[in-house]
């Protein structure tokens, strides 16, 4: 189930679980096959929506997403189809957690 | 002549008008966003990859340089729903990780990351010795449908990609580039696949609270 504990950021980060090891161990596959039904059945029950935001609408909202999350609004309710893709996609994310750090920074 | 705005100070309005061609600002205005999106790749990015900081200082100038193309060519596209340093920093960093993605991953094909997740996933799970026999069996079941559905309820395209990208942690900018597909048109075959498998549990009455706590 979604962690939820207030923070956006911490639930996204909570929803991506650990990075991925490069190259990926064959020793780790029994972790890495319950993680896939793990994912497969959160994705596919906690958060698919029948529309989604795909990764470049995604990315025409992420500077606007950030500084509202820098400044502490409730990017949830006020950006919930950038929050929702955010969730669903790691690369999307990782592009938040790096822009996330930049304005936190000039703040 | 009124003193320059300094880059920190200039207001939206004022980095499009430097910014503009024929601008008498330009050239200094390309230089402090320059300097600007270096130092913002190495405070978004340094430290939570592994690199080095040598290594990453040289990259951050390639990378904020190639940044700065994109960035002047789609000034138009600026919409002004934040300053224009995140904008621009939202392109840099597209662009560096999107390059940090493909070397770091450049030496796994997706025939390695499928061929290693066929056939020895359910014995191995089945022979976890840290779960109790009970426990291991239902584990074992929930899994077991779970890669059902897989198997049975999506293209290969799906299979591959959800494969590659959930099971194996491959950027989604990865298994594209394999797949010969971009980001965007992966993530819309993820997402069908993922509403596959939500209406295949929907219909089977499968409440997600008994599988996960299988696990």
């Amino acid at each position: 189930m979604p962690v939820r504990s207030g923070d956006p950021y911490r639930e996204l980060k909570a929803a991506h679980g650990r990075p991925a090891r490069v190259p990926p161990r064959a020793a780790a596959l029994h972790d890495e096959m319950t993680r896939l039904a793990r994912e497969a059945l959160r994705a596919a029950l906690d958060i698919t929506q029948d529309e989604e935001l795909d990764c470049d609408e995604c990315h025409g909202l992420l500077d606007l997403f950030a500084e509202m999350h820098a400044d502490g609004k409730d990017v949830r309710a006020l950006l919930p189809l950038v929050y929702l893709h955010l969730q669903a996609c790691g690369d999307c994310f990782e592009e938040f957690e790096a822009l996330r750090r930049i304005v936190a920074a000039a703040r | 002549m009124a003193p320059r705005t300094s880059a920190a100070e200039r207001s939206n309005a004022e980095w499009l008008a430097a910014l503009a061609p024929g601008s008498p600002e330009r050239s200094a205005a390309i230089a402090d966003l320059r300097q600007i999106l270096v130092a913002g790749l190495r405070r978004g990015l340094l430290g939570s990859r592994g690199m080095r900081r040598r290594e990453f200082a040289e990259q951050a100038e390639d990378f904020a340089q190639e940044a700065l193309v994109k960035i002047l060519a789609s000034l138009d596209s600026f919409r002004e729903e934040s300053r224009f340093v995140t904008w621009a920093h939202k392109i840099a960093i597209r662009v560096a990780l999107t390059e940090l993605r493909r070397k770091r991953w450049n030496d796994v094909s997706l025939d390695t990351l499928l061929v290693s997740s066929e056939g020895e996933a359910i014995p191995r799970a089945l022979a976890d010795p840290s779960v109790g026999p009970d426990a291991a069996a239902q584990r074992a079941a929930s899994l077991e449908r779970v890669l059902r559905y897989i198997r049975e309820d999506l293209t290969d395209k799906q299979r591959t990609a959800m494969t590659a990208a959930i099971l194996r942690g491959m950027p989604l900018e990865e298994v594209a580039r394999r797949m010969s597909m971009n980001r965007n048109a992966l993530y819309k075959l993820l997402h069908d696949a993922r509403k596959r498998l939500r209406r295949r549990m929907l219909q089977d009455g499968i409440s997600p609270e008994d599988i996960l706590a299988a696990f």
